[in-house]
């Protein structure tokens, strides 16, 4: 009986947001109208629906049950080679173009130069996300459901707190521009996390696996709520038992995770052609060597999937309405390009890359990446010939988390997962621990690279920058690093 | 006046709510809307990028069959509102009966008050911008380049209504203006500086650009280093609690009273103990007169309070909101919160539990004697990785910022310097808190020295310094372009 109710709910939630996309539509012709009446060269305008649940199960029990529909109206204009950037609700679209209208006076004051656009072909098109169980086919309660089987999976003694979490959010979009482009997209994101702490006497550390998707809830199929919370507890429970590592400087292996980790943190962020305009380690490097010749770093947003499983940080189009694309960031070691949007590819005089997003309406859109990773050379080794290779010193697996200064070119990194490699074998396993280096030292220091593409449901993150928040991936093969420290 | 339309709009929306979840089988329903807007005032070297916003929406918190549910929109129509809080109470009802779960809080009485600068509704965009351009300097010191500026001014009316009694409605602003410039005299470092204030006004623009500066040729010219092993360091204000995070953001993690309760944290169940030196005081104060973060009610109505969490050394209380409080069988302190400040759309979740604005109490060296006693050690101003640490245990591995300490004096700045340990033992090995204080946006915090810190960092290699050599002299020479600029 619940399960019909909640199911006859997700038909009226949907039928809701049918309304509002219909209404979004009518407001984009409008304010699109009245850019075209104020006679403003550029403008872009993104309206937006998005539906958001969380569940969140904490020893057993569902501490938190949420859900939501936000809708707004962000609108760009290019007015006089300067921006003017403002957001509100969607009824208030014309609010919204005054707005954009002062902050591009305060920005035409404060110009040094004129901002201009790379030509782009406008387009038509919609991109509907697949999904193989429909987020609004599946009830509430079996999301719950989700939560308690990744609960009771993390149950153990040792283990004092489980929380289990599981996202889905569902962006309706319009991105409609003066210049003709008109995409409609509707894209789905399922994830699930599983966060472990272990205890034992006065010793207490954390669990975690995150896995995720662009889709719908066959994530689940492929990966299991019980997969995820083991992982979970395995991680945490081994971790407990596991020596610390002595801090120092080390020859690694990174695994496919990592490898994503840093290609994204540490190489990519400083590649990211706004950022570049302003200070950075690889500024005024384009066409010069930068890494090692085995490294061939690509941000790729075309990458729809890997063996049967979607890519979270997929993009067919860019929004401003670029397509997204395969990108060689670097090629056999030489920088060949920027990230770019259509202002800093103009900049640069280089070709739009497709890496313009935005986390929402209501913030402008920057460059971000996609799916990055160093893929494999022409001379990759195996695993274990990495592994060989590298003799002593540490194999590093699934990254946590990073961060990176671009301007001074330093990482840090989290890996959940530390092997001693001892006389070319992999040993003892350590404390999770971080990983910190410099960027362009690490490229010159990549001895090897292998050509397996790891798993991409192990390394799904959410890339910060500027505030906003965008879905990255992929994993990749593993490389083998000189020394990095370690600790 | 459509300002005014709009927040007895919102009003009408949360009443009609309330009533609704009566009528829907709620058992109680707390309803919160916003009205907001925001100036963000930016520009990244040459490129100026300000933006303005409105944003405005409500959100019901409902109890039904003893357990809760939550649902958010930014519709204001009847039907929509009606959809929101039959989702909320929906998904209270797939959730288990929690015998812990009691009525959101009473109203209290709250003799309370923070000073509201009205001037802050008045203002025109241009003149929010008129500061802003103050702090751009036409004249540098030598290889010190403009980086970005920023700023934002946030005005907002939220209000609380709940069927408890509770109606709030809380009118708020503040700003905050910031600077950074770039260092290219040997490898190139950056600082900024930020300010926030209640009071439009009252942040100096030159001034914040001038400390900008001075705080960026401080850390010019930073040196790699190799070692590994034990020395002390002293944590600057900005390094505990700086404004991209510091090191005593687990330790926020650690004091939560929704992590204590689950036996998450490595100091549950240690109210009493001594956990830091004796002269270490903590405090959370939300009614501190001049934080941007100021309240004077928490995020469920109730009236918050400065708290001590760590008072001489020895762990008193934990941050509390109403539910956590109860399974504690303890009171709240008034630390519920929903996002906001620098924390995105406080409408699209559920209130959680964080603290206002940390308070250290001062100690009694002066920073030149924390200094003078150090032979050999780092003083660290920034760090990154933070958020990858473990916020159970509280243990971290950091790469920072900072100078290396010589024989009492600080030598050179220093960068890539890898700090490891956890914040029980960083907190236990407090040997010196500084007389001296930095306010922070939301924080008022001494220089700390521990006494032994695992310090680990590698030297740049050579072929990367060499080369960065040359660059230099063909840089001074005029035969390439500085492409640090």
């Amino acid at each position: 009986m619940l399960s019909t109710r909640l199911h006859l709910n997700i038909f009226i939630i949907t039928l809701w947001f049918i309304k509002l996309i219909k209404m979004s539509q009518d407001i984009v012709d409008k304010a699109l109208k009245k850019l075209h009446d104020l006679h403003i060269p550029y403008g872009d305008i993104r309206a937006e629906n998005s539906l958001m649940t969380q569940i969140r199960t904490v020893n057993g029990k569902v501490e938190a049950s949420t859900t939501g529909i936000e809708s707004g109206i962000g609108i760009r204009i290019l007015n006089d080679g300067a921006w003017g950037f403002a957001y509100g609700p969607l009824e208030r679209y014309e609010d919204v173009i005054d707005m954009a209208l002062k902050a591009n006076k305060l920005n035409l004051k404060q110009k040094k130069r004129d901002i201009s656009l790379a030509e782009v072909k406008p387009v038509e098109d919609s991109f509907i996300g697949e999904q193989k169980r429909k987020l609004d086919d599946t009830g509430f309660d079996e999301k719950i459901k989700f939560t308690f089987e990744t609960d009771k999976a993390q149950e153990d003694d040792r283990i004092k707190s489980r929380t289990s979490s599981f996202r889905e959010v569902l962006r309706k979009m319009i991105l409609a521009t003066t210049e003709g482009t008109r995409i409609v997209y509707e894209v789905p994101y399922v994830m699930l996390f599983a966060v472990s702490v272990a205890r034992e006497g006065t010793e207490t550390i954390e669990g975690r696996c995150r896995i995720g998707h662009l889709g719908g809830v066959e994530l689940l199929d492929i990966r299991s709520p019980q997969q995820v919370g083991e992982k979970s507890k395995e991680r945490a429970l081994e971790g407990l038992k596991s020596p610390k590592v002595k801090s120092g400087r080390y020859p690694v292996v990174l695994d496919g995770t990592i490898n994503h980790l840093f290609s994204h943190e540490a190489a990519g962020h400083s590649a990211e052609g706004d950022f570049v305009q302003t200070a950075g380690v690889l500024r005024g490097k384009l066409g010069k060597r930068v890494g090692a010749s085995c490294v061939n770093l690509i941000d790729d947003g075309s990458l729809k999937e890997t063996e049967g499983i979607n890519s979270f940080g997929y993009i067919k189009y860019d929004d401003e309405g670029v397509p997204g694309k395969k990108n060689y960031i670097m090629k056999d070691g030489i920088l060949k390009t920027y990230l770019t949007d259509r202002s800093s590819a103009k900049h640069f005089d280089l070709k739009p890359t497709g890496n313009s997003r935005a986390e929402a309406y209501t913030v402008p859109q920057i460059v971000r990446m996609t799916n990055t990773y160093i893929s494999p050379a022409n001379d990759s080794m195996k695993h274990e010939e990495l592994i060989e290779q590298t003799k002593n010193g540490f194999l590093l697996m699934q990254g946590g988390g990073g961060q990176v200064d671009p301007i001074k070119g330093t990482f840090n990194f989290g890996v959940a997962e530390l092997y001693e490699i001892k006389n070319g074998e992999i040993g003892e396993r350590y404390r999770p621990t971080t990983l910190a280096g410099n960027t362009l030292e690490t490229l010159l220091k990549i001895v090897g690279v292998s050509p397996e593409m790891g798993d991409p449901l192990d390394s799904i993150g959410f890339c910060g920058k500027d505030g906003q928040s965008a879905p990255v991936g992929i994993t990749a093969g593993w490389l083998a690093v000189k020394n990095i420290v370690v600790g | 006046m459509a300002e005014y339309n709009l927040n007895m709009k919102i009003q009408q929306a949360l009443d009609y709510g309330l009533q609704y979840a009566k009528k829907s089988g709620a058992d109680h329903c707390e309803a919160y809307g916003l009205n907001q807007k925001a100036y963000n005032l930016e520009i990244e070297k040459d490129k100026p990028k300000h933006n303005i916003g409105i944003q405005h929406g409500i959100a019901f918190r409902v109890i039904a069959n003893k357990a809760q549910g939550f649902a958010y929109t930014s519709s204001f129509e009847n039907k929509d509102i009606e959809m929101t809080v039959k989702m909320a109470i929906q998904c209270a009802k797939t959730m288990k009966e929690d015998p812990d779960l009691k009525p959101f809080p009473k109203p209290k009485k709250n003799k309370n008050k923070l000073d509201l600068d009205e001037e802050f509704f008045k203002l025109e965009s241009d003149q929010a911008a008129e500061s802003f351009e103050e702090m751009l300097q036409d004249e540098l010191p030598k290889d010190l380049y403009f980086l970005m500026a920023m700023g934002f001014i946030g005005i907002g009316d939220s209000f609380l209504k709940t069927s408890q009694g509770i109606d709030i409605h809380d009118r708020d602003a503040g700003y905050g203006l910031g600077v950074g410039f770039l260092s290219t005299h040997g490898f190139p470092n950056y600082d900024f500086h930020f300010e926030g204030s209640r009071t439009w006004g009252q942040i100096k623009p030159n001034q914040v650009s001038k400390t900008a500066i001075e705080k960026t040729l401080k850390s010019a010219k930073p040196q790699t280093m190799s070692l590994a092993g034990e020395y002390p360091v002293i944590i600057t204000p900005e390094g505990s609690y700086g404004l991209f995070g510091g090191l005593f953001m687990i330790l926020e993690q650690l004091l939560r009273g929704d992590k204590a309760s689950r036996g998450e944290t490595v100091y549950a169940d240690k109210i009493g103990e001594q956990i830091a030196p004796d002269n270490f005081t903590l405090i959370d104060d939300p009614l501190h007169p001049d934080m941007i973060t100021s309240a004077v009610y928490d995020a469920e109505g109730t009236p918050t309070e400065r708290t001590k969490l760590i008072e001489n050394g020895i762990l008193k209380t934990y941050y509390l909101d109403s539910y956590y409080a109860g399974k504690l069988n303890m009171e709240s302190n008034g630390k519920s919160q929903r996002g906001g400040f620098m924390g995105g759309n406080p409408v699209k979740a559920p209130p959680s539990i964080g603290g206002y604005a940390a308070i250290i109490e001062p100690g009694d060296s002066s920073l030149n004697e924390m200094l003078a006693e150090t032979k050999e050690g780092f003083m660290m101003k920034s760090f990154m990785g933070i958020h990858m640490s473990d916020f159970s245990s509280g243990r971290f591995a950091v790469t920072g910022s900072g100078w290396y300490v010589k024989d009492g004096e600080i030598k050179y700045p220093v960068q890539d310097i890898s700090v490891s340990s956890t914040i029980p033992d960083l907190l236990m090995n407090i040997d010196l808190i500084s007389k001296e204080r930095t306010k922070g946006l939301n924080n008022e915090v001494p220089y700390l020295r521990v006494k032994e810190l695992s310090v680990a960092a590698k030297k740049l290699d050579f072929k990367i310094r060499f080369g960065f050599k040359v660059l230099k002299t063909l840089i001074r020479l005029g035969i390439v372009k500085n492409p640090f600029i």
